[in-house]
């Protein structure tokens, strides 16, 4: 493009921006009159009004394309937890939410992660109502795995998800009940006597615990379980869990976790295996 | 909810005070009645699928993080469509993947861009890549004004607030970009509008 070219094209643009302005009714008097002169005696002008004009057809028939495939699904997928987070904590609504989650892990395929996590329940299905001979591990969640060595395979061990894996004190075979469930909350509070209990309803055991429960759990409920618990625990990121411990609760398999909220709030987690269910215990400051 | 207004369905989702499993519900439904409204706005501004499938879920996201703070001074719409425009801006700047250039080197940017090149998906027909081109060759601000005041009907004072600039700087620039637009386009203009014989030479 030479010089005499630029020279064109800017004035045609100068002329074209005057004439969107004057369209849009912005131009003062002055400008406004001569305009108008010049639309009255130069075709050329007045054809450039015409494409203006016909610029916003052109753009109005402009229709982006639709959505591409699983758009709307992953959307979903993405306002999924700023729900929850905007909802709050219901612990009535806990139970059907771990459900809800095992339902759709049951679809999907099991990853490495996955291994490593029913490694850790099969931990807690295996031993059953013996958990407490597992003994305290507090090293490190390596050691639980290495209790659970005959079940996980070394592949799965390498594919653990250490790098999620929180700075959490780690223990086994506590028994618990509501009150001892609260108190420990009430340790790490340091004042037992504040806490409250919101019972996520998670129906008990309807039968005795005997052990039989755990012998009734299907893989793929160990699976699940292990999996919502993963999920769950190793990768939250509005928290800090400061305690994990493969427990019994009300004589039936759980995990409890007390986890720290940004805000300050402390939450118990009873993640226990009949009905998938999950007892909360909080406290909001 | 069917019955609810998009007002109504905002306010019920920002009531803490209601029903969980109806907050959740309002929610969801102004989902569904906003996401291809949303997805067109970001996928006309930011100019590709991957990024417009980003910016209409953090869109969402900011509607769900800031309901409460809608007042009702406009139309729900109108804000919804702000937070898409902001969100779209947010992404763009993040991106930092096309030059700022200002307007008035669009010819040089519209050069460097090839507008003979193949066009995005955006459509099939002439016309449609012609536009899409187009649009795509204007600065990320420019781009933005002109869809909000040109495609989605903005007042210049709305399209001001949603990107954060005087409003005189926005007719200025929308003047601009339509000349350059009109410039551009005054191949598709013609067929469309006036007729091959009528183009200048």
């Amino acid at each position: 493009m030479d010089e005499h070219d630029d020279t064109s094209v800017n004035d045609r643009r100068e002329r074209l921006e005057t004439l969107a302005a004057w369209v849009a009714g912005e131009l003062d008097d002055a400008a406004r009159a001569e305009a108008e002169a010049l639309l009255a005696s130069d075709p050329e002008v007045a054809a450039d009004l015409e494409r203006l004009t016909g610029l916003d057809g052109l753009l109005a028939a402009h229709q982006p394309p639709p959505p591409p495939a699983g758009s709307h699904e992953r959307l979903l997928a993405a306002l999924e937890p700023v729900i929850r987070e905007q909802l709050g904590p219901d612990p009535s609504e806990s139970s059907g939410w771990l459900r809800n989650t095992l339902a759709r892990l049951r679809e999907a395929p099991l990853t490495p992660r996955l291994a490593a996590g029913a490694a850790v329940l099969v931990v807690i299905a295996g031993a059953g109502i013996g958990l407490s001979q597992i003994g305290q591990v507090s090293e490190g969640f390596d050691d639980v795995q290495a209790d659970a060595g005959t079940v996980a395979t070394d592949s799965d061990l390498e594919s653990a998800p250490q790098a999620a894996l929180p700075e959490a004190y780690l223990a086994t075979g506590g028994v618990y009940d509501e009150a001892s469930a609260l108190a420990l909350l009430g340790q790490y509070a340091g004042q037992a006597d504040r806490w409250s209990s919101d019972d996520a309803g998670a129906p008990p055991p309807e039968e005795p615990a005997d052990g039989s429960a755990v012998t009734s759990v299907g893989e793929a409920d160990q699976f699940a379980f292990a999996e919502s618990c993963t999920a769950k625990l190793f990768e939250s990121e509005d928290g800090v869990e400061l305690h994990r411990e493969l427990a019994t609760y009300k004589d039936e398999p759980a995990i409890v976790t007390v986890i720290e909220r940004p805000d300050g709030d402390l939450e118990l987690w009873v993640l226990a295996q009949s009905d998938c269910g999950a007892l909360l215990f909080h406290e909001t400051r | 909810m069917e019955g609810l207004t998009d007002e109504q369905l905002l306010a019920l989702w920002a009531n803490t005070e209601a029903a969980r499993d109806r907050r959740e519900q309002a929610f969801r439904e102004l989902v569904d009645r906003y996401e291809r409204r949303v997805w067109a706005i970001c996928r006309r501004i930011v100019g590709s699928d991957a990024d417009a499938e980003e910016a209409t879920q953090d869109t969402f996201i900011r509607i769900a993080r800031s309901g409460a703070t809608f007042r009702g001074d406009s139309k729900l719409s109108t804000w919804i469509h702000r937070v898409a425009t902001s969100a779209c801006q947010d992404l763009l700047r993040k991106r930092a993947r096309r030059p700022q250039t200002p307007v008035e080197d669009i010819a040089m940017v519209a050069a460097a861009a090839g507008l003979d090149e193949a066009p995005d998906d955006s459509g099939s027909s002439a016309a449609v890549d012609a536009v899409a081109r187009a649009l795509a060759s204007l600065d990320d601000v420019s781009r933005s004004i002109v869809v909000l005041c040109a495609i989605e009907g903005f007042e210049y004072r709305e399209a001001a607030d949603a990107l954060s600039m005087p409003v005189g700087t926005v007719k200025s620039r929308l003047f601009r970009a339509r000349a350059h637009l009109a410039d551009l386009l005054a191949d598709e203009i013609g067929r469309e509008h006036l007729g091959p014989t009528r183009r200048p030479t």
